[in-house]
């Protein structure tokens, strides 16, 4: 084991960590609430 | 001028001091780069080359004392394996033979060829009364570039495979080439010795690669495992658990659908779509929108979802359009008539799920058409669950976890 | 011309480059050898070394070439009349006294009859094992001094060289008409105490052998 593979390693469990409490309290960065699309006044397509 | 014996390249027909005479098999022109053969009286061009463009943190030709010795820098070689680029340098005294000076990430180690090998099994070996212990994985090891004199048949293209044994500060390198085992005894060396010695070119030492983050962490040059299979290894795994692990978060899942209709030009008061349940402290809700065939339409839509037991709403909006055209680029279409919003950390409860929205034409909503005055409408279903993953929080893990990986691959195949 | 072996058969007239062949008093003239090309070999006719308390003197050079380079092999004669060739090669040295007793060795009986020998054959001597390293087909590319052998223009052999573990080396050599065995040590110059060094230009000899 190198000492890169212990810190990658390290980092995945981090990631996984973080991933995991998101998931259990149903965070995400993706999520359309508070986000309206259409406030601003919508205009159509954005073709030129 | 050293004792050598100076030759006319057959290539480019520059004057070229063969400083090893008599040892020498092939050399490099210092003109033109072209390979040639010296073993025999006759020169021999083995390969032309327009020119001798490689440059090395060592001049050929440059004498210097290392360890009480002088030495002359005869031969330059550029070598990599899957992890490291570094430099090899063939130092000549007539009087001591060969010695060899390697330099990678900015460490210097001086080599000595063994004429007693060391015995051992692939993990230990045994020379002059010490034990070495291997060190890595074997490398395939390959030349990329060379410069100078050599006392073997060597070209670019060459490989070897690499073994390295280490007791201490030394380390014994065994390289097996077409089943012929060479054994080098390396010892670091100071790169001031070595600045003193024969000078230093240092914008041409082999490139430091990016020894900054956790990259600094890297162990010291040509003596890494290669760790970087384990590191896809073990990111495809956590990446295949947190989807398993994230699904299991996300349940259990309720639905609920109906059916509504907007006119376009016009709006709808809210209406209930139907009643759906959280039964985990925190979860996703899903509404998912999916259209009849309508072109160059738009539907704004707000949903609320009102918590029976305390009346508190939570809104968010989705937006379903379509829209094609002819352009000087010919036809084009954009939008979809299917639209998904997600609501993020709903609290554990049930939910009366409405929805209100408005329908509108571009680029101007369209008149009353018929006699009738019917108005055109835009039929949704709309479908409310709960119990949904976010997998875009997923694919955002997946990216984080394969960063890493990734960059060492590229950064391993950047070079040649 | 000096005759520094003369129980040597052969020898090169230094200026005519003319093979002479010795045989008792008569001396024939064998043809002709090839010019040495220059090298920076730090040995010459002249140089003394000392191996495991026996002095020697080198006498003699042949210089072999072979598909991948070329390489000297020098005649030395010890104060007893024995023989030993110093082969030069990458900077380091090989020191072999001939062995005869291994010509009755079954692989070595065969090989003289022509047999082939394969990379990492083992022969035992002297309680070592030796592995077949280098088998190559040489051609002389010229001579110096007093030597045993002929070394016309042209002079081929097969060489096979084979190693042990701790530096040993025993080298067979094969021609048209016999085959000899040699077996000895690998050393570096300094070890072997030499006097009488080439002084090449440009170079210091280093100091006393440590």
């Amino acid at each position: 084991m190198t000492r890169r593979l212990i810190l990658f390693a390290i980092l995945c469990l981090a990631l996984l960590a973080s991933a995991l409490y998101a998931a259990f309290n149903a965070y995400s960065f993706y999520s359309d609430d508070e986000d309206r699309p259409s406030a601003s006044g919508h205009v159509g397509p954005t073709h030129k | 001028m050293s004792g050598g014996k100076a030759i006319t390249c057959p290539a480019c027909g520059g004057k070229i001091e063969v400083r090893a005479a008599g040892f020498t098999v092939n050399l490099a022109c210092q003109n033109c780069g072209s390979l040639l053969d010296v073993s025999l009286p006759e020169v021999v061009l083995i390969r032309r080359y327009k020119n001798a463009k490689d440059r090395f943190a060592l001049e050929i030709g440059k004498r210097g004392t290392v360890f009480g010795q002088e030495w002359e820098v005869v031969g330059a070689l550029r070598r990599k394996d899957q992890i490291t680029i570094w430099q090899e340098f063939l130092l000549f005294n007539p009087y001591l033979g060969y010695r060899w000076l390697l330099v990678a990430d900015g460490e210097w180690q001086f080599g000595t060829p063994l004429a007693d090998r060391p015995q051992g099994d692939r993990n230990r070996v045994f020379w002059r009364g010490e034990n070495f212990s291997r060190l890595g994985r074997d490398q395939p090891t390959s030349t990329t570039a060379v410069a100078g004199e050599f006392y073997w048949r060597v070209k670019a293209g060459d490989t070897a495979n690499a073994t390295l044994f280490q007791s201490g500060e030394t380390i014994l390198s065994r390289e097996v080439s077409d089943g012929e085992e060479n054994w080098t005894q390396l010892v670091p060396v100071d790169e001031t010795e070595i600045e003193n010695a024969f000078g230093l070119n240092r914008r041409s030492l082999p490139r430091r690669k990016a020894a900054q983050g956790l990259m600094q962490f890297k162990a010291a040059p040509g003596m890494e495992q290669d760790d970087l299979g384990r590191m896809f290894l073990l990111a495809m795994a956590i990446s295949l658990f947190a989807a398993i692990a994230m699904a299991l978060l996300a349940g259990p899942s309720t639905k609920t659908s109906s059916m509504i209709q907007v006119p376009v030009g016009g709006q709808i008061a809210p209406v209930k779509i139907g009643t759906i349940t959280v039964r985990r402290p925190w979860q996703f809700v899903t509404i998912d929108a999916d259209a009849n065939r309508f072109e160059n339409r738009w539907v704004d839509l707000e949903y609320n979802l009102v918590d029976r037991s305390s009346e508190q709403s939570i809104d968010a909006f989705g937006l379903v359009e379509h829209y094609a055209g002819t352009s000087s680029d010919g036809a084009w279409t954009e939008g979809s008539h299917h639209g998904d919003t997600m609501f993020g950390h709903v609290p554990r409860g049930t939910y009366d799920v409405y929805v209100s929205g408005s329908a509108h034409g571009w680029p101007v909503d369209p008149a009353v058409t018929d006699a009738w005055g019917s108005t055109e409408t835009i039929n949704l279903t709309i479908e409310a669950s709960t119990g949904a993953m976010s997998w875009g929080m997923w694919w955002t893990l997946v990216f984080a976890l394969f960063a890493w990986p990734v960059s060492i691959l590229w950064w391993r195949f950047r070079d040649k | 011309m000096p005759v520094r072996g003369p129980s040597l058969p052969y020898g090169t007239c230094p200026y005519c480059q003319t093979l002479i062949l010795r045989e008792g008093l008569r001396v024939e003239d064998v043809g002709k050898v090839a010019v040495l090309p220059f090298d920076v070999s730090p040995i010459q006719l002249g140089t003394t070394l000392v191996a495991d308390g026996r002095g020697m003197q080198v006498v003699g050079r042949v210089r072999w070439a072979w598909a991948g380079g070329s390489w000297n092999e020098w005649l030395a004669i010890a104060e007893t009349g024995a023989q030993f060739w110093l082969a030069e090669a990458a900077g380091m040295f090989m020191l072999t006294a001939e062995w005869p007793q291994l010509l009755e060795d079954p692989k070595v009986r065969s090989f003289a009859q022509g047999e082939a020998i394969t990379r990492g054959d083992v022969i035992e001597v002297e309680g070592r094992q030796l592995f077949a390293s280098d088998i190559k087909k040489v051609e002389c590319l010229g001579s110096e001094g007093d030597l045993p052998i002929s070394t016309l223009v042209g002079t081929r052999m097969t060489s096979v060289d084979f190693r042990s573990a701790s530096g040993e080396v025993l080298s067979l050599q094969r021609d048209k008409t016999s085959t000899t065995a040699w077996f000895g040590d690998s050393w570096d110059l300094t070890s072997l105490k030499p006097g009488n060094l080439r002084q090449l230009e440009g170079w210091t000899i280093p100091g006393e052998p440590r």
